[in-house]
């Protein structure tokens, strides 16, 4: 299957990741229902690709699928996930396990769950300096502080002593991208690393992600539900819906001018875009149930433009232009609208 | 599940028909927004703390709200925008009785509703009702929709209709609902359904205002302009006022007519929403503009970055709450709290030195 990679690279450079055709499996009560149904991206170095959706449109999934931390609920039903060229779905255990961190880590939304509670901070910054480096526990304790020092937190000596909960939720976010970035990795999904925080502290730690990879030259997975979010840090997009991609492309053309109803109707809902008083345009309806995503179009039941032929035939993502594509039957008419 | 169009297209539901009757106030029907006329609501100087577990094992007093005034007008929408811990959502507290404050008072039509007791008091509980932020955790599980919507009619028995059957039908269409869905339960609902019906709940004993705590944070952004949008109807249709809290900006300034902004329990500046998000006053409230992402992209670059993050309640800055993250505070920030000062016209801040004129993100 070919399929057209958002950003491909005009030097021909190889992308640090690759994800071609992924679908991935969740195991439920009420049976198997597939959460990400052959979705495809790629990300350079220095690039930063958003993966855009609203709940439930399997991004998270995704993003748990190429960091290969899926539940034992979930597992991946195809596709390769290439990092460096390597298909690391093919990978023993042990083997993923040294990339992780040096090559490809993630940063999680809720920053208290994802620390350990009974640990100190300067412990568990130091972990991967001890795994991956056999660092001895005092040495990676110097190395846990330097790196709580280039993260922004205050007094990181006397601090690294202290536990997650002892730290704001803006400071815990910082320890957490502290300990991905810790190994330089090639590659960094960021699955909603700012939702929880207030916007002041939100900027700040968009900041603070943008400068580390700027430093590391890393690319960037950011997972979000925010367009204004993606507007403003990623370089690329990819929209997605009840677990596919529906359209792809620099963020400034898909937003300037969206190829996917979907993205249109997105768009039309931010508050920001309608005068006071007006009426937002609202997409009508809610997402489909995984259990029950209908033939053809995933989006029929709430687009302003379905007709027949979307409810018996599933658009494929197709290119438009260069660096676009999107998956809807009529995709061009809603260009020229 | 397919969801109901936010837009009430129905000819002519049926406008809230014995609901008013009950409070024994004639809330103005089909009330253009924001119209003069005395506050529906005021407060001023509400102060509120609050002992707790401090540091070393003592005690320590947090001020959430350190002299508190609002006002809200009937048909108008007061927006409450601050980050976590600004105190608003002890405010809201206050607003609906449920926290009596410290010293301040509140009026709702020039009476005080701390003073009433009893069956007075019940009675107007009726007038403030609240819609809250999460649509899963504030509805039972166990109980069906019409449980749900007409629940407020067993505390409150002499404000419940004739036909309540009837009624719950009446609401749902209100709310973008279906008269079928009265027999289900919560879990059959979507997100943006179950807020619809926690609106429903809220309008059940006709009241006429409506405190709304982060009503649509907790919904995907497309369904978030479907209740939006169900907000705006209901103020156009039953005259009702909305205390709007939240912490998006985007979202305040698409519905209130007027902005409260907070920070460490002060309001540090309010004005009609224009005004303040097209020229704030205060530094915080610049900043706040200039943090928040906006899908505007092509910004000057230019953006406040805030330092640090908001100080503890229990150990406030001297003087200015905001100096110890203002770039342009001075010794005199650090001494002497400003006081409120009314720089245009309707649009206070609380600040020494106001931005004047600065357009936002400058």
């Amino acid at each position: 299957m070919t399929v057209p990679t958002p950003a491909a690279p005009p030097s021909g450079a190889e992308p640090a990741l690759e994800v071609e055709n992924l679908s991935v499996d969740l195991n439920t009560a009420s049976g198997t229902v597939r959460a990400v149904d052959g979705i495809s991206f790629a990300v350079r170095k220095g690039v930063t690709l958003a993966l855009l959706g609203e709940s439930g449109c399997g991004k998270s999934m995704t993003a748990l699928a190429v960091a290969g931390l899926l539940d034992p609920v979930a597992e991946v039903a195809e596709g390769a996930v290439r990092v460096g060229g390597t298909d690391v779905l093919r990978l023993g255990r042990a083997e993923r396990k040294r990339l992780a961190g040096p090559v490809l880590s993630i940063v999680f939304q809720d920053a208290l769950t994802a620390l350990n509670p009974v640990q100190t901070v300067g412990a568990q910054l130091g972990e991967p300096f001890r795994i991956h480096q056999g660092l001895s526990r005092r040495k990676a304790r110097e190395k846990a502080v330097e790196l709580m020092r280039t993260v922004g937190i205050p007094e990181p000596r006397a601090r690294a002593r202290s536990y997650p909960h002892q730290f704001s939720g803006g400071m815990r976010q910082r320890l957490l991208i502290a300990m991905a970035v810790a190994l330089g990795p090639d590659v960094l999904i960021a699955d909603e690393p700012t939702t929880a925080l207030d916007v002041t502290v939100q900027a700040q730690i968009m900041q603070l992600l943008a400068d580390l990879q700027a430093e590391h030259d890393m690319a960037v997975v950011l997972i979000t539900h925010d367009l204004a979010v993606v507007a403003e840090r990623a370089d690329n997009v990819a929209v997605m819906y009840a677990g596919t991609v529906v359209e792809t492309g620099p963020v400034h053309e898909v937003f300037a001018a969206p190829g996917h109803p979907y993205t249109r109707g997105l768009l039309d809902s931010v508050p920001e875009n309608v005068d006071r008083g007006q009426r937002l345009r609202s997409v009508p309806g809610s997402p489909p149930e995984l259990t029950a995503i209908p033939a053809g179009c995933v989006f029929q039941a709430r687009c302003p433009m379905a007709r027949d032929r979307c409810a018996e035939e599933r658009p494929a993502l197709t290119p438009a232009g260069p660096s676009r594509a999107a998956a809807c039957h009529f995709s061009e008419e809603l260009a020229s609208a | 599940m397919p969801d109901s169009p936010g837009r009430s297209d129905t000819p002519d539901a049926p406008a809230v028909p014995d609901a008013t009757a009950a409070t024994g106030s004639a809330a103005a029907p089909a009330a253009s927004a924001a119209q003069a006329g005395g506050p529906l609501l005021s407060a001023t100087g509400l102060r509120k703390s609050f002992r707790v577990a401090g540091g070393n094992g003592g005690k320590a007093d947090l001020t959430a709200l350190d002299g508190v005034d609002l006002h809200v007008g009937r048909g108008e929408t007061l927006g409450l925008v601050g980050e976590s811990g600004c105190g608003k959502s002890t405010l809201a507290r206050v607003l609906l009785l449920l926290e009596r404050p410290d010293a301040g008072t509140v009026r709702f039509e020039g009476t005080d509703p701390f003073a009433l007791r009893g069956r007075d008091l019940l009675k107007w509980r009726r007038r403030v009702q609240m819609v809250f932020q999460d649509p899963f955790a504030s509805l039972n599980a166990r109980m069906s929709a019409a449980d749900i919507i007409g629940e407020p009619w067993r505390t409150h028995r002499d404000a419940a209709p004739a036909d309540r059957d009837q009624r719950v039908r009446e609401l749902l269409d209100l709310v973008g609902l279906r008269p079928g869905d009265a027999r289900r339960y919560p879990g059959e609902f979507s997100g943006g359904q179950r807020q619809r019906l926690g609106i429903a709940r809220a309008l059940a004993l006709g009241p006429e205002l409506i405190v709304c705590d982060e009503p649509v944070s907790a919904l995907d952004l497309s369904v978030q302009a479907q209740v939006l949008n169900l907000l705006a109807d209901l103020q156009q249709r039953l005259g009702v006022s909305y205390v709007f809290i939240s912490h998006d900006l985007s979202v305040v300034r698409h519905v209130a007519d007027r902005v409260s902004v907070m920070y460490l329990g002060k309001v540090v500046e309010h004005g009609p929403t224009e005004s303040v998000f097209e020229r704030p006053l205060h530094p915080y409230t610049a900043a706040l503009m200039s943090a928040a992402p906006s899908l505007g992209a092509a910004r000057s670059g230019r953006r406040i970055l805030l330092s640090g993050e908001i100080p503890s309640p229990l150990d406030p800055p001297s003087g200015c709450r905001f100096r110890t993250r203002c770039r342009q505070a001075t010794d005199l920030c650090a001494e002497t709290p400003p006081a409120p000062a009314e720089v245009r016209e309707h649009h206070e801040t609380l600040c020494h030195f106001p931005l004047e004129g600065a357009p936002a993100g400058a």
